[in-house]
Order: structure tokens, then sequence, then C-alpha cells
């Protein structure tokens, strides 16, 4: 196993919390020397399609790091998962290992999502690796992830731990983790962020309207 | 009773496309009023990660396009039914496409449900789930999966029970009908 490849399944791309979390990891199998790739699985042109498939047959181990969509995983990346089950029709053994981040405190939240990806793997007769279920994917909001310290201390513990058994095992990973803060404190800080930034767009009485009620 | 049914199938899939219409059959002689809205047919882009249908625009998309048409249908009926070819277990994408933009009619604030945190309810009420997977694949995961994830869809919506039903090529078209039947009619008794 020596090329890896990180797909990156969050509309926000470079801001998200996916790419943070991916980031990291595929940081960390650059660091040992293997060759690394990373592909935005939200584009316009018709084209990436086929960037998508090239890398996918260069791959030996493809990661896909996505926010978690109402228990599920976004609709782009379904599309590519479509897309690349319908046409990669190459019979090389590939790996394949998951990363699911919600904005719910509780990681497990993750679960059937994961589980849709393991389907993914099974389906495509590629090796399922597991899975990091992450809660909490706020408070890590898109930022950079460099060192083991304050609340994002957790996360990177577990990703050093991934990374490890992705690279150097042949361990079925089932990780998870969260961000060091209360739950009570993630949810009150969580409920102030939506109302400033409706006071900040100027629908601070309006953030309960019910436009659709007939 | 009014129901919606957004039908998740893409062009080529005759037997999907097919069962929509048995669904729509079965629940107009239950008494059901169902209105059907092909996917696949409307322009409908990929939600954004932006969160403006809570905080700039509260309770809808910022994105003009096909989708505020269909998700306002799904607050004003009495049940919502997902069609869709089972897709590793999931939903298709063109199911899929619709939910992600649908966002806005919950709340960004956070509540309990079940001993696990899920977001508050925006309406005061909203309909109850008929999942209705086809399963063409061999997978043994896919119905438990399915029933899963519909299960955890009814929770956002904080609607006390759910219906799912996978159904494969070969299921003959009496046994598809009588399980149309008992999940129309568990329905109607809660609504």
């Amino acid at each position: 196993m020596k090329n890896i490849l990180l797909l990156v399944g969050s509309p926000r791309k470079e801001k998200s919390t996916s790419n943070s979390l991916g980031e990291y990891l595929l940081n960390e199998f650059k660091d040992e020397d293997f060759n690394t790739k990373k592909v935005f699985l939200h584009y316009k042109k018709q084209i990436k399609k086929q960037e998508i498939l090239d890398n996918i047959d260069w791959a030996d181990l493809i990661i896909l790091s996505f926010p978690l969509y109402v228990d599920c995983l976004p609709a782009d990346v379904i599309k590519n998962l479509e897309i690349i089950k319908d046409e990669y029709n190459s019979n090389q053994n590939k790996y394949f290992f998951a990363i699911s981040n919600c904005g719910f405190p509780e990681s497990h939240h993750n679960n059937t999502a994961l589980k849709i990806c393991k389907q993914f793997a099974i389906e495509m007769n590629w090796e399922w690796r597991g899975s990091l279920a992450v809660g909490m994917g706020a408070a890590i909001n898109g930022s950079q992830l460099i060192e083991p310290k304050g609340m994002v201390k957790n996360i990177i513990q577990e990703l050093d731990n991934v990374y490890d058994k992705l690279a150097h095992t042949d361990d079925l990973i089932k990780g998870s983790a969260a961000p060091s803060i209360p739950q009570w404190l993630y949810i009150l800080m969580g409920n102030m962020g939506w109302r400033y930034q409706a006071l900040k767009n100027g629908v601070w009485n309006e953030l309960k309207d019910k436009p659709y009620k007939k | 009773m009014n129901a919606l049914l957004f039908n998740g199938a893409k062009a080529d899939d005759e037997y999907t496309n097919n069962i929509g219409k048995e669904i729509i059959d079965v629940g107009n002689k239950e008494g059901w009023e169902i209105d059907s809205i092909i996917l696949r047919d409307k322009k409908i882009g990929p939600c954004r990660g932006c969160f403006n249908c809570w905080v700039k625009t509260p309770g809808q998309c910022i994105i003009k396009d096909g989708a505020q048409e269909v998700v306002q249908k799904i607050v004003n009926k009495d049940l919502l039914i997902y069609l869709t070819p089972i897709t590793f277990g999931g939903y298709s994408y063109h199911l899929k496409k619709v939910l992600d933009r649908s966002i806005g009619i919950i709340l960004p604030f956070f509540r309990k449900v079940k001993g696990e945190v899920h977001h508050k309810m925006r309406y005061t009420q909203y309909p109850y789930l008929l999942g209705v997977g086809i399963d063409y694949s061999d997978e043994r995961n896919n119905a438990q999966l399915f029933e899963k994830l519909i299960e955890r869809n009814s929770l956002n919506f904080e609607v006390d029970g759910f219906e799912s039903m996978v159904i494969r090529p070969d299921t003959n078209k009496e046994d598809i009908q009588s399980e149309l039947i008992v999940s129309f009619r568990n329905v109607g008794e809660t609504v």
C-alpha cells in the first residue's frame, strides 16, 4: 500500500471540518513517504468525473471524509459513489476507510452513514478498513488540526491512533471521538452562535418563522 | 388524508417507477390523496452547507431552484413517502438531494429525544414517514440498513413511529399491494 487518496465530501471544501480531519490523516501518511492526493467531491464540471475515476484507479487506500447530512452522506457524495460503482470496473484490490463528522454532541449519530460506506466497500469488492465517527464537528469548524492539546486533543489522539492502525496493521478500525467540551456547554454555545448569526443578519425575530405553514 | 411521494428513481429504472404507480394506486383506494414528485425531473442543486436557511432566511433555502417548491409541500402533509432504489443500504442521489435541501424546516437549536440530541421543530406537526426501498442487490444488510435510516429520519420529525418496506424485483405483486395496504392503514390510524 503506497498511494493514499483523500476524498472530501463537504461542499465547504477547504473550509470544512471534513477537510480538517482528512487532511490531518493524509499529512501523517505524507510524513512517512506515502504518495498522497486529495480530491473534493463537490464540483460542477463533468470533466471532474474522469479525474475521480483516474484517482480511484491510482489509489491503494481511499479515505472518504464527509459531514453528516440528514443521518446520511451528502447527496453529491452519494452521486459520486453511484458513479464509481457504475463506471469503475477494475478488479484491483483497494482499501476503504470513512470519516463522518456531525454537529450533534454524540458521535454515534454517524453510525448509519458509516454502515452505508461499509456497504459501498462491500459492493465494490474493496476491503473495508473501518471508520471514524466524530461528534461536535462544529467545534472544529474547519480549523486546521495541528497539536493534540486543548479541546481537539481527543480528536488528534484518535486520528493518530487511526493512522497507526491504517498504515501499520490490518486491524479493522472502529474509532469515535468528540472535542473535550461538556455537552451542555456545546449546546449552549451552539444556540448562542445561531442567535448571534441571526442578529448579524437582521433576522433575530424571524429565527423561528414558519414560512410554509398553511 | 394527504400524502407526498418522493420518487428517487433514475429515468431508466422502470421497476421503481412502476412501484411508484402502484403506491399511488393502492394509496388512492385506501382513501389517500397522493401528490407524486419525480425528483429526477426537478432542477435541484446540492446543499452548500451554508446554514443560511437557519440564520439568514429562516425556514427557506437561499438557493433559488426547484427545491423550494418541493420542500414546502413536506410540512403540510400527513404522510411522506420515500421511494428509492436502495443505494448501498441508503437513499439514491435524487432522493437525497431534496432531503439535504430541506433542513430549513427544522430549527438549528437542539433538544433531547429518547436520550440523544436532535434539532428542535420549526413547525408543530410533521408527516409520518413511509420508506419504500427497491433492493436490486443480494446484499442481506440492505433491508436492515434502509429501515434504520428511515427510523433515524423519523426521529428528526419527532414523529412516533414509521413504516418501512423493502421490495425485491422478484417480490410478487399481491404481496407488495398487501404490504402497502397495511402501511397506509397503520398510518391512517395515527393521523
